[in-house]
């Protein structure tokens, strides 16, 4: 059941076929002249893939052959686009935030120490890990050190922002890859400078396990290879949340400063357990910037292997989401938030609840729908608590 | 008075306090003081104001400040008569509601220094509004957005021409005729005019670091009043300048439900401006409900509806503006071979059309494929030439010509 990820480039010409291992399918990744178009699925076929077979795969996918005809055609008039592009000149602190998780965050300081990162800085905080492993890996990588001893995924990012000497921190989770084009396209929006926020796409690192499909095919972190530019006056502000997540997510430093976009009380390591990231972003657009969602900025992400794992974390979403909202609505008297939870829980939850019901194909398990759902019940109780840990350290 | 380098014209209406914090930052420029002299222009009786002036020249607090009071006749003929009285061979306009940087007038200065004919173009930006109501934010990302482009852009328009805050030789602003006057309101009399320096071969450059604060305070019904004298200044531009016609506002009339509301504004006024009041309450409502689309929404027709006001008040009737519209030449045709490399649209365009659209005939291998329209304002978000590529790409009719994906043939 399980897909083997791999890439491949159009414009390159690929190999007449791809070992598959022991997958049914090839989960892959279209890419032209580098810049990612688009991802398809492709039936092994013996062990393997071929060329025929991705042909006839993308050929079945009319915006998959959409896409490529608009690339083949702009590279006929334009000629070779610029790949990656090419990077504004702002300073930058590149933030990964860990928690004793030595492993992944190894991968991804070696994808990070891939790219030329002249002009800026790699910043790793460390959330309260146990032991001094991290802190002799980063010194390994030559990367900047913090410890932030309060937990929660939040209080690190506020260091982070504290720290920061760059004009943009871009922030990637210790349990992603980056692509080689990732932070030259992360950093290109921000020659704009209303653009406050840039949020870039997330794909799976690897899909071995059926708790890794569900999360990929349930709640991933793609938002479509189409660059989207959101601005107040055409997107509600509590809606942000569609531009993207923490996973790869870069914020003018000043504005997190001034703004406070990071509290302490919101996000992993919190009761609120996520959500942080997309309150950051909420204020960013609320603010009056433009957030832009930047699909050539790639990260690979390390779905949870394990179903239970996974379960909590999608579950966790959705009260850190609702968790959010209703701070949003009680906090910054924002109705419009009360609408977009309301068509966010129809939309979804409702609609996947329905699903599984009625057992359609590839529906969710229903128990992972209800405790989604539990966890957004939840929320409003969340914010009430934290609200008070809030309080209790503002008094302090 | 020998080395006298140049003269600010500041042009003020009942805003006393601001002009005082405006003269209070002339007073502490980097700029020898000795080198610039301030000519205030009151423009119409306002005590307060010639009060003020009366105090801030009696006590010599700024060398070389004199004002001039004259019967209401607007900004334009305010500015004329600013430089009427100016003696330095540089001209600075400075609005009465900007806040000049320290180094303001010494970086005009210097950019004059080679007495090359160039009008200096310098940043006066909104201070982002908190907490950020909707009528502010829009205002800020209007401006922010126009100093950006105009800053990024590598060709200039004469829409880049704004008034509060640019230096021009006195000489070149003269052999053109100096302002307008016939523009009397709010609105277009400094577009106007730069479009006759650009004629007159002067070059404009942007320089961000000459930058002031601009404190942009009117209320949103002021604003919307704005919007109708924008609409009355269009037909007085169009009239005296056709060929700028294409790239007016005034040339496409709104559809739907707009257009309807918009006609009221030529046969019946009355029932249009009491809507137009129900509108402004709808947005005070949808602003405390912080519902931020319908509040832009709202806010667009409105300002949509006073503008055709302006227009209507202007033409007369719907049928002065479709003659108005259909007189208007057509724009400018340009030829690019898409076999070649595409060129920048800004090279293809001699100075003088830039800001208006341009129809553009694409050819390849001898044949005329389609003609696409480039917009007056080309070039505002991308580089003109990267806008122009991706209108070509997404163009049907030469994807259809250019169909085959030769990268997905050799799949096979």
């Amino acid at each position: 059941l399980a897909a083997q990820v791999v890439e491949v480039d159009l414009g390159e010409g690929f190999p007449s076929s791809i070992d598959t291992g022991r997958h049914n399918e090839a989960f892959v990744l279209l890419r032209f002249h580098g810049r990612p178009i688009g991802t398809l699925r492709v039936p092994s076929e013996g062990g393997r893939i071929t060329s025929e077979g991705i042909r006839r795969a993308v050929e079945q996918d009319y915006e998959l052959v959409w896409a490529v005809s608009e690339e083949s055609c702009l590279r006929r008039i334009a000629g070779p686009r610029v790949w990656p592009p090419p990077r504004s000149e702002c300073s930058f602190t590149i933030v990964v935030c860990t928690r004793d998780r030595p492993d992944p965050l190894r991968a991804c300081l070696e994808s990070l120490a891939k790219l030329s990162i002249a002009g800026g800085t790699v910043l790793v905080v460390d959330n309260g890990s146990g032991g001094d492993e991290t802190q002799r890996m980063v010194s390994e990588f030559g990367f900047d050190y913090a410890r932030e001893p309060t937990p929660g995924l939040n209080a690190a990012r506020r260091l982070a922002a504290r720290l920061a000497e760059g004009e943009i921190s871009v922030f990637v989770d210790d349990d992603a890859v980056v692509d080689e084009g990732w932070l030259d396209a992360m950093l290109e929006p921000f020659a704009d400078p209303l653009v406050g926020a840039v949020t870039g796409m997330g794909l799976p690192l690897e899909l071995e396990t059926e708790a890794q499909e569900l999360f990929e095919r349930y709640s991933g972190f793609g938002h479509g290879f189409r660059r989207r530019v959101f601005e107040i006056n055409t997107h509600p502000a509590s809606g942000a949340g569609q531009a993207g997540s923490g996973v790869s997510m870069a914020i003018r430093t000043s504005l997190i400063r001034e703004l406070g976009l990071f509290e302490p009380e919101l996000d992993v390591g919190t009761e609120a357990r996520s959500a942080g990231d997309h309150y950051a972003l909420v204020r960013t657009l609320g603010s009056g910037h433009r957030i832009v969602y930047q699909p050539d900025a790639l990260v690979w992400h390390a779905h949870r292997r394990d179903y239970d794992a996974m379960k909590r974390t999608v579950a966790g979403y959705s009260t850190g989401v609702y968790a959010m909202l209703t701070r949003i609505v009680v906090q910054h008297h924002d109705l419009q938030a009360v609408r977009v939870g309301w068509s966010w829980f129809r939309s979804h939850h409702l609609h996947e609840l329905w699903r599984s019901i009625t057992r359609r194909r590839k529906a969710a398990p229903i128990e992972l729908v209800v405790a989604e759902i539990r966890g957004a019940l939840g929320a409003p109780g969340v914010y009430v608590r934290t609200r008070r840990a809030e309080r209790a350290r503002a008094s302090a | 008075m020998s080395d006298l380098r140049c003269s600010i014209v500041i042009p003020t209406r009942g805003r006393a306090e601001s002009l005082e914090r405006l003269l209070r930052s002339l007073a502490c420029q980097t700029a020898d003081p000795e080198s610039f002299e301030t000519i205030v222009v009151v423009d119409g009786p306002d005590e307060q104001s010639t009060l003020l002036l009366e105090d801030w020249e009696r006590d010599c607090r700024l060398s070389h400040l004199r004002y001039v009071v004259q019967q209401h006749s607007g900004p334009a003929a305010a500015r004329n008569r600013g430089v009427d009285q100016a003696r330095g061979p540089v001209v600075l306009f400075l609005d009465d509601d900007v806040e000049p940087d320290r180094n303001l007038v010494q970086t005009h200065q210097a950019h004059h220094l080679t007495g090359e004919r160039i009008a200096v173009l310098g940043d006066y930006r909104i201070p982002r509004p908190v907490p950020p109501s909707m009528y502010r934010l829009q205002a800020w990302m209007w401006w922010e957005d126009k100093f950006e482009t105009r800053g990024r852009a590598s060709a200039r328009r004469y829409t880049d021409f704004v008034t509060g805050n640019v230096s021009v030789r006195r000489d070149d602003f003269l052999a053109v005729g100096g302002f307008d006057a016939d523009f009397r309101g709010y609105g277009l009399e400094d577009y106007e005019l730069g479009w006759r320096l650009l004629h007159s071969g002067v070059r404009f450059l942007v320089d961000r670091a000459a930058s002031a604060v601009h404190h942009h305070s009117p209320s949103l019904r002021t604003s919307l009043m704005r919007h109708r004298d924008e609409g009355m200044a269009e037909v007085i531009l169009g009239s005296k300048h056709p060929q700028l016609r294409p790239g007016l506002r005034l040339m496409t009339f709104p559809q739907g439900r707009l257009g309807w509301m918009c006609r009221l504004a030529f046969s019946a006024p009355s029932v249009g401006d009491a809507v137009a009041r129900g509108g402004l309450g709808g947005l005070r409502l949808s602003d405390a409900l912080s519902r931020r689309r319908t509040w832009a929404r709202i806010y667009d027709s409105l300002r949509t509806y006073w503008f055709w006001r302006g227009v209507a008040a202007a033409t007369g009737s719907f049928a002065v503006l479709l003659d108005f519209q259909s007189s208007a030449p057509l724009p400018p045709v340009v030829h690019i071979d898409i076999d070649g490399a595409v060129p920048d649209p800004d090279e293809l365009l001699p100075p003088t059309i830039r800001g208006v659209p341009v129809d553009v005939t694409v050819w390849s291998s001898g044949t005329a494929l389609t003609t696409v329209t480039l917009p007056s304002d080309i070039g505002s978000h991308r580089t003109a030439r990267d806008e122009l590529i991706d209108m070509l790409a997404r163009n049907p009719i030469i994807r259809l010509w250019l169909a085959n994906t030769p990268e997905l043939e050799k799949c096979a």
